[in-house]
């Protein structure tokens, strides 16, 4: 009988390894587009209206240590990343005030946005089979909460201003660029292993 | 006071410096020196100068030390002065993530046997991109052959602080190859490739550079064996070294060849034996003084119940190779038999030559009186004639004079004697001795009959009462003793050639 379930384990291990390597790639590419069309929405700022906007900026105090991809296991990472991808999306899909362009762009970003939070969510399916390296991945979550709180709150008084959604984005592109790293560290541990 | 001139700014990272450039679209009015300013988005800082940029003179001002935080967002203003008066004044943002392409590190491409290496170089001095950064730059390495272009990933692991190869392979023969090298960008738009290298790709065969060498090998190796060789046979002719004949006996091989090699036994000996059988009555004095009862004594060959005709023989067994001249030695005697005529003896009797028979000097043809149905057994042999037989008869020069009698072999055993003129070959059986017949031998026979005698004159083993002797209840069967290999020689006899081995 414990032969029978260690070798069931071995194989959903296998599997789950084979599994995990072609997703962690889908993940990265993902990641990649969305990046790529924050970046559009990004670069749709202009210079000046970011130099008005100097004047309201601010510090939400990214938690540079969360996405920090040298000192967290493979499942905590993959925390950070889905909650950081789904707090952008909430913050996003709560947008109204936006032009035309913007919102085609932010509908098409929202889009890639939620591919990837598949590509994740699939990806901690397998990582809690394992039933490893989880732990302490809550209060990983929780800063990234609180951290997305303080934008949140940003916003709300700021009146989702043009200068604050300006600073936003900024700020956004920031993140995404470091989710990207989380990414990519990430795609590379998992082949290796 | 910001004088917005059209400026075009341009940021770049070339081997891990980040540059900052500008360059005015209205050179109407020129600034002598230029200062440079710059902030961050993501906290609210004041506008702070770069200290190696403060009224230069030149384009350009070197950030790699002062903007570090690639993910962050730096505002940049570069303010133009003439006569101390700020002609010129933009700004510019830049997303160090996206708006700084790394510009392509220089390489070198090596053609070797099968493939081809890239070499790529990164600056030595580039202390400020920590590794962690630096391993998020992907460097891609394009190959374009043809109208194809492939694109490889080098895979960087580690602290990349030097530089790096990486191989190229499976590629086609005399083919031209152009190598291009760049880091991805962020945004896949701002592709910066470098400079396209080629190489036309021949792959230098491995055999033929391998076969000079293989060659010289050999030949190296003969020059040793002969340079060897002709100094020991050299040494040997001089007398400087003695090779030595007298081998321990360790070292005798001879031995040893014939422990590999054992030689075969030697050739079983055969003779061609007829045993003819002769009951005579024994004599009995009857105190008379007849001579004629020798003649009456003489009784028919009597078939004995096992098909075996008893015979006595007697005589002188002589060499083989033997002449006119040796036969002379050879002569008859008499018959020693003790019993001839006993009529129960299933065993055969070796003949006895009868006295009218010619009795040559040399041995001529026996007086022999065979008879028999039994099964025979002949030996070829050098001793006798045999009278009866036609073929022999008239070989009195020329034959080997052979000794042709029937014996049963399986009721008999045999043994050698003594290694003497007056040796005899006793022909036992495992019945009394009286039923034993006396067969004389020379032993200087080299073919010898099927009673053998041993140099030692010991008996031959199945002489040995002890030894176990087929009885002859126990061979004797109401069937022919003729077997294949039997030979009808006529006259009831039947003659078959024995196999000394069976009798060792």
């Amino acid at each position: 009988m414990i032969n029978k379930a260690f070798f069931e384990i071995v194989l959903v291990l296998l599997a789950s390894s084979t599994v995990c390597s072609q997703e962690l790639k889908l993940v990265l590419c993902q990641q990649r587009r969305v990046n790529q069309e924050s970046l559009k929405l990004l670069n749709k700022l202009q210079t000046s209206s970011i130099q008005q906007c100097l004047l309201h900026r601010k510090n939400f105090l990214l938690p540079q240590k969360s996405v920090n991809p040298h000192q967290y296991q493979k499942g905590q990472v993959l925390a950070i990343l889905h909650e950081m991808l789904q707090q952008i999306f909430n913050l996003f899909r709560a947008t109204s005030s936006l032009d035309g362009w913007e919102e085609s762009h932010t509908e098409k970003f929202l889009v890639e946005l939620l591919q990837q939070l598949e590509y994740l969510e699939a990806l901690m399916r397998l990582q809690a089979k394992k039933k490893s390296d989880t732990l302490g991945s809550e209060n990983l979550r929780l800063q990234v909460k609180m951290y997305f709180q303080r934008i949140h709150d940003y916003l709300e008084s700021q009146d989702y201003s043009s200068c604050a959604w300006t600073i936003v984005k900024v700020e956004i592109n920031r993140c995404l660029f470091l989710v990207f790293r989380l990414t990519r560290k990430l795609s590379e541990q998992g082949m290796e292993t | 006071l910001h004088i917005n001139l059209p400026t075009k700014l341009h940021y770049g990272f070339r081997n891990f410096q980040s540059i900052l450039s500008w360059e005015l679209k209205n050179r109407s009015i020129v600034p002598t020196h230029y200062t440079l300013w710059y902030t961050i988005m993501s906290k609210p800082e004041d506008m702070k100068v770069v200290k190696d940029c403060i009224n230069i003179t030149r384009s350009f001002c070197d950030l790699t030390d002062v903007w570090v935080n690639r993910t962050d967002m730096y505002i940049s203003q570069v303010v133009g002065y003439r006569e101390n008066a700020v002609v010129v004044s933009c700004m510019g943002s830049f997303f160090l993530e996206s708006d700084k392409p790394l510009d392509p590190p220089k390489f070198e491409i090596v053609d070797f046997t099968n493939n081809i290496s890239v070499n790529v170089k990164f600056r030595l001095d580039s202390p400020r991109i920590p590794s962690e950064e630096l391993q998020f730059y992907l460097a891609f390495i394009e190959e374009h052959a043809g109208n194809s272009v492939k694109r490889h990933q080098p895979q960087i692991t580690g602290n990349i602080t030097e530089n790096f190869n990486y191989v190229i392979d499976k590629l086609i023969p005399n083919t031209n190859y152009c190598i291009s090298v760049y880091f991805e960008p962020k945004d896949p738009r701002k592709i910066n490739r470098s400079p396209l290298k080629c190489i036309l790709f021949r792959p230098r065969r491995e055999s033929e550079s391998s076969e000079p060498a293989t060659i010289g090998g050999i030949l190296i190796l003969f020059l040793l064996a002969a340079v060897c060789i002709s100094t020991v046979m050299i040494l040997k002719r001089i007398g400087y070294i003695c090779l030595r004949n007298d081998f321990p006996e360790a070292l005798n091989f001879y031995k040893l060849s014939v422990w590999v090699f054992p030689e075969l036994p030697p050739l079983e000996k055969m003779a061609t034996v007829e045993v003819i059988h002769i009951t005579r009555k024994k004599k009995e004095w009857n105190y008379n003084y007849d001579d004629e009862s020798d003649i009456e004594n003489e009784v028919a060959p009597r078939v004995n119940s096992g098909g075996y005709t008893k015979h006595g023989l007697t005589g002188r067994l002589c060499p083989t190779s033997t002449t006119a001249a040796s036969l002379e030695d050879c002569s008859l005697e008499d018959c020693s038999l003790e019993d001839c005529s006993d009529p129960s003896a299933e065993e055969p009797y070796l003949p006895e030559p009868k006295r009218d028979a010619e009795t040559p000097a040399a041995p001529g043809p026996g007086p022999w009186q065979s008879e028999g149905t039994g099964g025979g057994y002949q030996t070829r042999g050098t001793l006798w004639q045999d009278p009866t037989s036609e073929e022999d008869s008239d070989s009195t020069e020329g034959s080997e004079g052979r000794i042709v009698f029937n014996v049963n072999l399986n009721s008999v055993c045999v043994r050698a004697l003594e290694d003497d003129k007056d040796s005899e070959v006793t022909l036992m059986s495992p019945s009394p001795p009286e039923e034993t017949a006396v067969l004389e031998e020379d032993l200087s026979e080299t073919e010898s009959s099927l009673l053998v005698a041993s140099e030692e004159g010991t008996q031959l083993p199945f002489t040995d009462p002890s030894m176990e002797c087929l009885r002859p209840q126990d061979a004797l069967s109401d069937k022919s003793d003729t077997s294949e290999s039997d030979v009808d020689m006529g006259d009831g006899y039947i003659v078959r050639q024995v196999n000394l081995k069976n009798f060792n």
